[in-house]
């Protein structure tokens, strides 16, 4: 009987309830007026908002700049289809995704030695950098124009695959594999070895060290990692938009991917930055189709959920223990 | 050689001098006490020694090797390790996932990203045996913060045994506690001074004197009196010095 429990424990498992929730999201989400390509954006948000919550809820690591990652994931997949070849249907993906994890090693190595407020004014100094280099680099990232008319790469697996991704539903599910890869490997690494030591850090730093962590490399390692999938999101996001602009690094995206972990309850769950990223979206969306003072309505919101309920929505279904998981985490 | 040899060490902080030339040797498998009022450095001296905080002057070796400018993350893996005036543990995870993260430095399993946690059995195989010499049975599964101030101290003690220390820096074990726990604490540090050398940060001079070999008095970042235990009480600097102070004799 324990194959048995094993295949129904895999069943319940929260990630394969989420799949299949993301799954049927597409088709549901006409029924309250959204579009599909509202369902695209929430789920490409999703994986930048997992991202996001390895350095925030698991971390401790605040960063105000973190949109920069989701715009060089964009510029990475838009240079490499420019400049080198969209033959190779995963070439330009892979280059936003290299592209972002290099920059954010770099920046990682030189900020992950600084603490709380001063860590998290240097990443939004450093993402406004970032931006600022995009908005003006002409030559290379198109300036203020960015980069547009880029294509979606045809997938080709020979002898097995021959995909054309310019239908929004085939899109949607290509994108849905890349996401339920990314919250796979994130939950893996979360519930590893080396997870646990970044939610020590987050929780005591000091002691963390003194038990033998060199938390500096452990920062930096979570900052890198975050960057890699900040980069697939913003790749396919330009993959999605079939542009590349400057915009995608402005402060406000940083805030507002701040804002959806938040409000999700990324703070105390895996699933937090999902649940947030949906809200955040379909409520902006839903709200801006009534009024072009949607901003107002979007922050009264997230004042109201924070004061009432700081830990987010997943966090308080978890403290009235409607989901139940065996483990830390989830 | 002395196992353990602080020589002159020095900080200031802007024009306070808080630990103002400290000289110390410790032998192997000796317990030394070291006390003073509030704000006499002892706690700095440890910050000192273990790489917390940079000294302005002067030097600490261990084992004949200089060890001063060393971060904190080294200590562990020389021997060293210190258990905090202030409770320092993960106050979110459980007794046993307090003392694995240790067990798990020590062995060095850090850097694995996607093993199980779970499943890494010659760690999980190593909390028993913490836990049993502390004598922490039975609350394996309880949260740190959920514990009563007393266990706390004690996990506080366990988790500075998981580096496999040669040496223990102990920063008021007792403060805090409630009579029966203090002889508990005692017990247990006696226990491990039989194969520890141990220094221990302590106001209350029951401990100190029931468990020290030697006693080194501090006050305004100076040692003002060094000696064993019946030499200090009857020292008149020292005596002096405290009437009316913290000391409860």
């Amino acid at each position: 009987m324990n194959g048995l429990r094993k295949v129904l424990s895999l069943i319940v498992h929260p990630l394969t309830v989420t799949l299949a929730l993301f799954a049927a999201f597409p088709l549901v989400l006409p029924l309250i007026g959204g579009h599909i390509s509202l369902a695209i954006e929430v789920l490409i948000m999703s994986i930048f908002a997992l991202a996001f919550n390895l350095l925030l809820g698991y971390t401790g690591l605040t960063s105000f700049g973190h949109a920069a990652y989701l715009g060089l994931g964009a510029y990475g997949f838009a240079l490499c289809e420019i400049h080198l070849t969209d033959r190779i249907w995963f070439a330009p993906l892979l280059s936003g995704i290299l592209l972002t994890g290099i920059i954010a090693f770099l920046v990682g190595y030189v900020i992950s030695r600084k603490r709380g407020v001063y860590y998290s004014l240097l990443t939004l100094a450093i993402g406004q950098l970032i931006y600022f280099i995009a908005f003006r680099w002409n030559e290379v990232t198109g300036g203020e124009t960015g980069l547009t008319g880029l294509v979606r790469p045809r997938i080709e697996i020979p002898g097995i695959l021959s995909l054309d991704l310019s239908n929004a539903f085939t899109f949607y599910y290509f994108v849905l594999v890349l996401f339920a890869l990314s919250a796979l490997i994130l939950w893996r690494i979360i519930h590893s070895p080396f997870g646990a030591v970044l939610q020590i850090i987050k929780q005591n730093e000091v002691r963390a060290r003194y038990l033998g962590y060199n938390t500096f490399w452990y920062k930096c390692i979570s900052f890198t990692i975050s960057g890699l999938f900040s980069g697939l999101a913003g790749a396919l996001y330009a993959m999605f938009t079939y542009c590349a602009f400057a915009d995608y690094l402005y402060w406000i995206n940083s805030g507002d991917v701040v804002m959806m972990t938040l409000i999700g309850g990324g703070l105390s769950s895996f699933f937090g930055p999902l649940a947030g990223s949906a809200f955040f979206l379909i409520a902006r969306n839903l709200i801006s189709s009534f009024t072009q003072h949607w901003m107002i309505f979007m922050g009264i919101i997230f004042v109201i959920c924070i004061l009432i309920f700081p830990e987010g929505f997943l966090g308080v279904l978890k403290k009235t223990r409607l989901f139940r998981f065996r483990g830390s985490g989830g | 050689m002395e196992f353990i040899d602080v020589q002159n060490l020095a900080k200031s902080f802007g024009g306070l001098r808080a630990v103002d030339g400290i000289s110390l040797q410790v032998k192997q498998g000796e317990l030394v006490s070291i006390i003073g009022p509030n704000g006499a450095g002892k706690s700095t001296l440890f910050n000192l020694m273990t790489g917390y905080i940079r000294p302005d002057t002067g030097a600490v070796y261990f084992q004949g090797k200089e060890i001063t400018h060393l971060p904190v993350y080294k200590m562990a893996s020389l021997g060293i390790s210190r258990s905090f005036q202030l409770l320092n543990v993960f106050s979110e995870l459980t007794v046993f996932e307090n003392i694995r993260m240790g067990i798990q430095a020590h062995l060095g399993h850090g850097y694995q990203f996607f093993t199980r946690l779970d499943g890494l059995k010659e760690i999980r195989d190593r909390v028993p045996a913490i836990i049993e010499r502390v004598g922490l049975e039975g609350k394996e599964t309880a949260r740190a913060k959920d514990l009563s101030y007393g266990d706390n101290k004690i996990l506080d003690m366990a988790i500075a045994l998981t580096a496999d220390p040669t040496v223990l820096l102990l920063d008021e074990p007792t403060s805090g506690l409630a009579l029966k726990e203090t002889g508990r604490m005692i017990d247990l540090i006696r226990k491990l001074s039989e194969k520890l050398t141990i220094l221990l940060v302590e106001h209350d001079m029951n401990v100190v004197f029931s468990v020290s070999q030697r006693i080194v008095v501090m006050s305004q970042g100076r040692i003002i009196a060094e000696g064993k235990p019946e030499e200090i009480r009857r020292n008149e600097t020292v005596q002096e010095a405290y009437l009316g102070g913290e000391w409860k004799c």
